[in-house]
This record gives C-alpha cells, structure tokens and sequence, in this order.
C-alpha cells in the first residue's frame, strides 16, 4: 500500500517537476503564478521548514492532516513570496505550517530553542549552516536539488566532506555599494578605482564637493571584517596569511596595516560623524537623500534598500579594492534565504517534500530579495542580478568567495569584530589599536580552540 | 495567637511560594549551575570551568562601566522620578482649569511600552534628521551628537526612563498626600507654623510609606532596566551605557559566552541585594504610624 | 465623595499660597503637555507618511497619506494579538491579586519569625534579573510543553511579579485592624471569606494601583513573550509592533507603516485609559477616609 502509494507519489512528482521545469524556461516574470500552476502536482507542502525529509521527491501527494514548524527571520516583501510559497504548498499537499516570524530576534530566539534541543522543522541558516547549526541539520546532500545549485551557492554551503545542510535560494552579493548621483555631481567615476588608495582620491573628490564620502558604520562587524580578504587572503594581496589563519597560528600582526588604513577615513573625515552609533537604516536613508558615495562590504539588498525609499537613486555595485595594484578584485557571496530541516524533526519527508517545492518555486523569493539566483528555477532577473552583472561588464575579473570571516575565521569571530570595531571607531591612536589587535587575537584564539574540540 | 492559628494563615501562602519557587528558584538554580562552566548558549556540549568565570569579572572593563551605570540607572531615575513625581503631585493637586488634563497627560506615557519609547525617542535624538535637532535647526543651531559619548547616552536614557515613568510616582505622592489627616495640618497652622515647615515636619514623615514603596520598586526596576536601552542605543556607543542586565544578554546572545553570562546574572543580583535590602530597612524604620 | 470634595479644597487652601492660581502655572502645564506629548507626536506624524517621504521628522509629511493605517488594519495579527493580550493580562492580574493577596493576608496575620523571613525571602525575589532566568525557564518550559500556551506564560508572568504583589500588599494589610478581623471571626467567617469579603475591599485603592501596574506591565512585556510565544499567531500584541520596527538585514525599515501599527495597537489602551482614568486615577486618591 504504501509502496503503491509511492510510486504514484514519484511518477506525479517527476510530472510536475517536469512541468516545472518547462515553465520556468519560458521565463515567468512572477514566481508565484508559475509555481502555482505546476505546484498543483508537486509536493506542496507550504511548510517553510525545510524539511530534511529526502523521501525525495517531493511527491507531491498527500500529506493532509501534518503539521510543520517553520521559523523565519524574512520580512517585507521577501517575507510576503515565502508566504506565498508556503500557502501554495500547503494548498497542494493538505499540510498545516505553522510559521514562526521571529524577525530580529531570530539568532537569539534560535539559540535559546537549541539550547533546549526544541528546534521549529525548518529554519533558516542566514549563512551559518556550516558554522552554528550544523549540530542540529540534517545531511541534504541527496536531495535532487542538490545537483541543481550553482557553482556560486555550493561554493557556500557545501562543507569539505561533500555534505551540505541547507537549501540555498538566493545569494547575497557582497562588495562595495555606489550611490551614481553623488559621484556623478562630484566628478568622480567608481568604475575606475583600483587599489584603495584610488579610493581613497575618490573620496577626496566627494568630500570636497560637499558630500560624506564613506556612510560605513561601526556598530556592525562588516566595517571591520568584510574587506580584510583583500590585504590578507587573496591573489595579489599585501600579505598571504590564509594558512596561518586556518591553522590557528595566525598572530593578527599584519592586521595593523588595515587598522592603519581604516584610520586614513577617521583622519581624513570620510565618515559620519555619527558612525559609531548608526544603524544600517540610517545609512540607507542618508544614502536615499543623495548625501553619501560609498559603504564598503555590504550586500546588494542595500542598493534595493536605497532605491525603495527614492526610485529616483542609482546605485551600483564595485568589487572590493584592492590593496596593491594586480591584486584580485573580490566579491563575497553569502547565503540568502536558506532553508535547512532540523535532524530530529519528526516530519522528515514532509519537510523534504517543502525543500523540494522550495526549490522549485523560488523566483518570487528571489527577485523580492534582490539578490543572485542559485537555482535553475529563478529566470526572472533581480534588481541584485542587475548589478552584479553590470559590475561584471567592467570588471570581468572579478573573483567570487565565501565571505572572508566565514571561510578563515573560527565561528563566533563576528560578534568579536562588532565589538573591536566600536572599540576602534572610538579610539584610533596607536594604542587603542593594539588593544583591538590584541583583543581580537585573544578571541581568535580562544575561538579556534573551542572549535576544534 | 495559637500555633494551629498561624500556620492556618501561612498555608494561605503556599499557592503564591510554590508559583516563585518553580518559576524563579528552579531557573535560578539552572543559572547558578551554568555559571560554573563553559558554554557558547547553543550547543550541547559544556565544559566545566569552576570559578573562572568569576573571576573574569574582576578584570572586565565593560562589567565594571555597567556596573556603573546601572548604579546611574537605578540612583538616578530613583532621585528624578521622586523629585519630580512629588513636585508634579504637589503641582496637580492645586485646583486650576484643565488641572485634570495635565494630570492625565503626565501619567500616560507610563502605558508606552519601553521598547516602543526607546524606539520613538531614536527619532527624536539621532543626530542627521532627529526631531530635537530638526528643532534646533529651525533656530540656526547646528546639530548636535547626543549619544556621541557613553556618560551623555546613559544622562539621556536616565531622564527619557524617569520622564516616563514619573506618573507612577506622582500618583503614589498624590495618594499618600491625600491620606493625610487634615487635622494635623489645620493645628500646626492654628499654631503658627510656617507651610514650608509643615511640609518638611508633618507632611514627610507622615509620606513615608509612601516614600519607601516608591523608592523600592523605582531602584530595583532602575536596576533593571533593559528595554529602552536595547530599541534607543543598543548598548550606545562602544558598549558604554549598557546596563548589567542588557549585557547578561548580550554575553549570551552576542559573544557567546553562555556561562560567563550566568555568572554576571548572579553577581547583578547579589548586587542589587545589597543595595536596596538596607536602604528598605532604614525607610522601614522611618516610617510614622498615624 | 462629598468629603473628598472638601478635603480637596482644604488642600488648596493648604498648598496654593494664593487663592488665585497665577499664569505661570498655565505656562508650566503648556510646557508639561508639549513635553509629554512630543513622542506621541513624533509617531503620529511618521505614520502619515509614505516611505519615500525624506523631509526633516519635526514637519508634517509633505504628502499625506493613510495608507499605513490601511495597511496596519489589514494585518490580521494585530487584530489576534489584542485578543492574545487581554487573555494574558487578564489572566495575569486575576492569579497575582488572589493568589499574591491571598499570601500577603497570611503573611500579615501570621506574624512572627517565619513571616518575617518569608518577606525577606520576597524582597530577595523582587531582585533578581528576569534575563538571568531566561535559559532555565525555557528548558522548563520546554519540558513540560508550556510552550506556547498563554497559560503557561500567565503563570511564569505571575510568579515574577508575585513577590512584589505580595511585598505591596503586606505592608497595607498590617494597618488594617486585627478587629476586623476578629468580628468576621465572631461571625463566623472562615479565613478564606474574612479575606475575600471584608479585607479585599479595604485594599480596593492599593489594588488598583497594583493592578494597573501589573496589566500595564503585563501588557508592554517583551523579553519572556519573545521566546515563550513563539507561535505568530499567538503572540501579544506588543510582540506584533515591535516586530514591525525592526530590520531584517538589509530589508527597508518600514518606519511610517510601524508607526501606524502602533498608534493602532496604542489607541485601545490610552482610550481604556481616558475612560478609566476618572476611576483609576480617583480611585487611587480615594484613601483618605475610610
């Protein structure tokens, strides 16, 4: 019987996979239709949580009368396609989800269930599948979609063993936002800037005609841990200090060179005078008023940001500078909305079968986020493809990575870089940063030990 | 009164106790137990680590600048709030048109959530497009930073905690001013006392009920406070006017040092007994009966 | 009423030193209210606003508009968090004035060692940080598969709060003559109905203060709610708002449309406060004469 019942479940999944398939090449501009129609057949299972179950197929038969927990952190439009996803599957299938929005109290709302070992079906990796949760996330390198994920995304999620533990959907692009109209009016052309120091006349330029070249701020990690690739990891950089860094020998002393050169946008006024106490939305405001040129190290949802609140902005995207001339340009990738089952999840198949439908309905997710697409599925082009792309029109070299802190880093160093980086937007001097140096190294060490028991 | 008499009234407490201890020892013990290791908050492994912990408190900077200023909190709000609680009380209880209105207005932000207020009073202070320094604009005056240093930031969250909850503390003046006799008042009047004497020699003391409740439950909420801070600053700037229980959480939650956190939650509260168990005694033992 | 009335002019009498309130009281209560009201303001004006809407935060928007409010309407967990959080504070009040009351009345009336180290033990309790609790109240809760269920939270809500219901109520019910009790006694009255029927409504003036404390506390609490009321569709309505200011990384802070849904989730509460209020804030003056 059920044996039977499986079989059916496989023959209507490959159908509607199939349908799928034919329908996204046609190229739908908007996700959820599309997947509608094919969802049909499909799993449907609306369950956000990403179910670890690889009953595979996603039959897309009936699952009527279970239940799964989903928990998110997405909000705004994003969040109104996975509701969209999530309604569609639970229409097709008969499965109740029960969504959990936790918005941004989601880390902390997350580590207190792990603590307790109660963890929603599905959840959502924000880039830590490999790093955070791996303890808790079931294996889903069998899944069909698995195969399907492009380069970009494996490079991501996939850990050295193969295994990889979360549905990627989108990517975030990670390199230096531009806002065109302030560049324009100060006569200065991103597209030609190179090393920093090239940035570094380019902000020359900005501030002099009135405006605040750098909207960076410190109360976040990225100031501090973004760009770093670019002095210590990559072709071409000052130093090479990857495998001392991976090894846990690394003793932080070529760390000073970016200090000093963070402290050239202090000394010079390129900041906010404010940007040890703002917030990214602020930064998004002032950027929509037209009133700053660049932040360094962020991802392309504050272009789209920006242009919510002033459609009449244009941004773009360059790639991390370089920190002497021929060195790579770098582009971090992260994982957007991602999606991994929790490994003691009593639904598995149901939240397998979600995955599935997941994977194959993402456009919508996708082009709400406005950020790079990983799956074959996506056809309609993000505001985030868009910039990318131009990007890569002038700068066909550039090298896309895992984010610097996630690839050579020991989990946890983020919250450590918040914190060095409001010591050091507070005190520049000499000493205060060797007490970031030192703090930092501290922390590293610490942190790599605790990794490798 | 007989023994089976009193333990008659106190089995009335059992009820009340058994909903404490679950609710608050049981979880407190957990905390205690946590604080004796080392763990980042998630995981299922910990490791054993003793009082090490501890230890780091005494060479923390950042504790030490909490301690600080949640001592700003609690003193400070305590010393605004009653101050300005028994002014506002003194003020309301005149009799003048649309004295009911002022009454009601001073008293409603207390129904505004903290993280709301906190989140509201960001607009108001940020320094490129807040209200107050829209306001300053319109006079010619630049813009000022107000939350550029940690003492400015902790002053400010003061006077934003005290301003919103003075209404309690009015109300409590307002009833303990009331409550008194007026018979007293109208005899020390007969006799010649001066209004300014009266209020420090009769009214005072006969307020101290009044005085000690809300002296107490100002200085240990205070203590506390946690909300606004999280929505206004997010711990301001460099973490420096982070109250102790906003950085317990945020050891928790941000640096993942899940047993070092356990250990400042016990140590906030060891301090806060020490605090307030002797100023509640010696306002205990002012006060008058009537 | 008629002696409140008197007594409230007696009172003039006593504080105004001329029968005649001068205009500076008028200038301060214009300057009290614009004080008050100026975050109210804020919101308000920031709700009318489309998100492209860059002008300085102190102007009125340059263009009008209600779709926030539309928007805020339309969302069907607003309308469920009401409902979640007149449950809960409901729930709240009723467990922390019978059950707390109930332990004060006994600890009052017991009297002796064991009472008194009882209201230490309370005030200890009263001190400890909720945060601290945060890990071990979870994994209780989680255990015993509270989670989610508002009851749960209404018990773990109440028991944080209990020491406090019961360190205010001890100290009123002591002034209240044994006398009292004794007649119900004579009448035949077992404790429990002494308690109900005669001491309660005694303490009807610091009830109401303790309850709108409790339910307004109760109301805006955001820490344990976030974890214990996971579920969407049961969290309280504080929950709700808050969600709607924050940002998710990188998503647009819809700050007009969470001002809207605040002053929506707001308006019930001040309205139920300025109905109210004739009673709350009168009843909590009416103490003087018993």
């Amino acid at each position: 019987m059920l044996k039977k019942k499986w079989a059916t479940t496989t023959m209507a999944f490959c159908l509607a996979a199939n349908t799928v398939l034919m329908a996204a090449c046609g190229g739908s501009a908007s996700t959820q239709e599309t997947k509608g129609a094919d969802q049909a057949e499909g799993n449907q299972e609306g369950t956000k949580t990403e179910q670890t179950g690889t009953q595979g197929q996603g039959a897309a038969s009936d699952f009527s009368g279970r239940t799964i927990e989903i928990a998110t952190y997405l909000s705004g439009d994003t969040l109104n396609a996975y509701k969209q996803v999530i309604a569609d599957f639970e229409s097709e299938t008969g499965v109740k989800v029960t969504l959990d929005e936790y918005g941004e109290d989601y880390e902390s709302t997350m580590k207190t269930r792990m603590a307790s070992n109660d963890l929603p079906d599905i959840f959502e990796t924000h880039g830590w599948s490999l790093i955070r949760y791996k303890e808790y996330l079931a294996d889903l390198s069998g899944e069909p979609w698995a195969s399907q994920l492009n380069k970009a995304a494996l490079g991501v999620i996939q850990d050295t063993d193969g295994k990889l533990y979360t549905l990627m959907t989108t990517g975030s692009c990670l390199g230096t936002a531009v806002n065109m109209n302030v560049c324009e009016k100060a006569g200065v052309d991103p597209w030609a800037i190179d090393t920093w120091e090239d940035f570094n006349a380019a902000c020359e330029k900005i501030k002099e005609a009135g405006f605040t070249p750098i909207a960076n701020y410190f109360t976040s990690a990225g100031a501090l841990a973004n760009a770093n690739g670019s002095w210590l990891s990559y072709e071409g950089a000052q130093f090479n200090d990857n495998e001392a860094m991976l090894n846990g020998t690394w003793d932080w002393a070529d760390f000073k060179t970016i200090l000093d050169y963070l402290q050239t946008w202090f000394d010079n006024g390129y900041l906010y005078a404010d940007c040890g106490t703002i917030k990214q939305a602020d930064a998004i405001e002032r950027c929509a008023r037209n009133e700053c040129a660049f932040i360094v190290g962020i991802g392309t949802s504050y272009q789209t940001a920006v242009t919510a609140q002033n459609p009449d902005v244009v941004m773009a995207m360059i790639p991390i500078c370089a920190s002497q001339k021929g060195g790579a340009r770098f582009c971090g990738i992260g994982e957007g909305a991602s999606f991994g089952i929790w490994k003691d999840t009593k639904e598995m198949d149901v939240c397998k079968a979600f995955l599935n439908y997941v994977s194959e309905n993402a456009d919508g997710i996708n082009s709400a986020a406005g950020e790079i697409s990983t799956l074959p599925c996506q056809t309609s082009k993000s505001y985030g493809m868009g910039l990318m792309e131009e990007m890569e029109s002038h700068y066909p070299n550039v090298f896309y990575d895992n984010l610097w802190d996630r690839k050579y880093m020991p989990s946890g160093m983020w919250g450590v870089f918040q914190v060095a980086a409001g010591m050091f937007c507070e005190d520049q001097s000499e000493e205060g940063k060797q007490e970031v140096i030192d703090y930092l190294r501290e922390n590293y060490t610490d942190l790599y030990e605790a990794s490798q028991e | 009164m007989e023994k089976r008499r009193k333990w008659k009234y106190l089995s009335l407490c059992i009820p009340a106790f058994l909903l404490i201890v679950i609710f608050m020892i049981v979880p407190l013990g957990n905390a205690v137990k946590v604080s004796f290791y080392k763990w980042n908050g998630y995981s299922q492994k910990m490791k054993w680590i003793g009082l090490e912990n501890y230890g780091s408190i005494f060479t923390d900077k950042v504790f030490g600048r909490s301690m600080m200023n949640t001592f700003i909190y609690g003193f400070g709000s305590t010393l605004f709030q009653n101050i300005a609680g028994l002014s506002a009380a003194l003020f309301v209880n005149k009799q003048f048109k649309g004295r009911n209105l002022v009454r009601l207005i001073l008293y409603m932000p207390i129904m505004i959530s903290g993280v709301i207020m906190g989140a509201i009073q960001y607009y108001i202070f940020n320094y490129d497009n807040g209200v107050l320094n829209n306001l300053l604009n319109l006079f010619g005056i630049g813009n000022i930073y107000w939350m550029e240093s940690g003492i400015g930031s902790v002053f400010i969250i003061t006077l934003i905690n005290s301003w919103q909850a003075m209404g309690f503390c009015m109300l409590i003046y307002l009833a303990g001013l009331q409550n008194i006799p007026k018979m007293y008042e109208e005899a020390a009047l007969l006799d010649g006392t001066s209004r300014r004497q009266i209020f420090f020699k009769i009214d005072l003391p006969l307020l101290m009920p009044a005085i000690t409740t809300a002296v107490i439950t100002n200085l240990i909420g205070g203590f506390k406070l946690y909300d606004i801070i999280v929505t206004l600053t997010n711990g301001g700037p460099n973490r420096k006017s982070l109250s102790l229980s906003y950085y317990i959480s945020l050891l928790y939650f941000n640096d993942e040092k899940a047993g070092y956190s356990a250990a400042v939650g016990i140590a906030l509260f060891v301090i806060i007994f020490i605090v307030a168990v002797p100023i509640n005694q010696y306002l205990r033992s002012r006060e008058v009966e009537y | 009423m008629k002696t409140e009335k008197s007594g409230k002019v007696q009172m003039a009498r006593v504080y105004a030193p001329n029968k005649k309130v001068g205009w500076g009281v008028y200038v301060i209560s214009g300057f009290l209210i614009l004080l008050y009201l100026m975050p109210i303001y804020v919101m308000l004006n920031q709700s009318f606003r489309y998100i492209t809407d860059l002008t300085p935060r102190l102007y009125l928007p340059e263009k009008w508009t209600l779709d926030n409010y539309i928007q805020a309407f339309h969302d069907p967990n607003l309308l469920n968090g009401f409902k979640n959080s007149i449950v809960y504070v409901v729930e709240v009040c009723a467990l922390e004035v019978f059950l707390g009351g109930l332990a004060a009345y006994g600890l009052a009336r017991s009297g002796g060692k064991v009472s008194s180290a009882l209201r230490t033990f309370n005030i200890c309790v009263m001190m400890i940080p909720s945060l601290s609790l945060l890990v071990g109240t979870y994994s209780l809760m989680v255990k015993f598969h509270m989670i989610n269920k508002i009851w749960a939270l209404s018990l773990q809500t109440a028991a944080i709060g209990m020491a406090g219901t019961m360190f205010f109520y001890t100290s009123f019910i002591v002034s209240i003559p044994k006398d009292l009790d004794q007649a119900a006694a004579i009448d035949g009255a077992g404790i429990l109905r002494t308690f109900f029927q005669i001491i309660l409504p005694q303490l009807k003036p610091v009830t109401v203060t303790r309850l709108i404390m409790i339910a307004v506390g109760t109301w805006n609490n955001y820490a344990m709610p976030t974890y214990l009321l996971t579920n969407t569709n049961k969290a309280t309505v504080i929950l709700t708002v808050r969600k709607a200011f924050y940002t998710a990384y990188g998503s647009v802070q819809n700050v007009p449309l969470a001002c809207a849904e605040c002053a929506v989730a707001l308006a019930p509460v001040i309205l139920l406060y300025l109905l109210l209020q004739q009673y709350i804030i009168e009843g909590q003056l009416d103490s003087v004469s018993k």
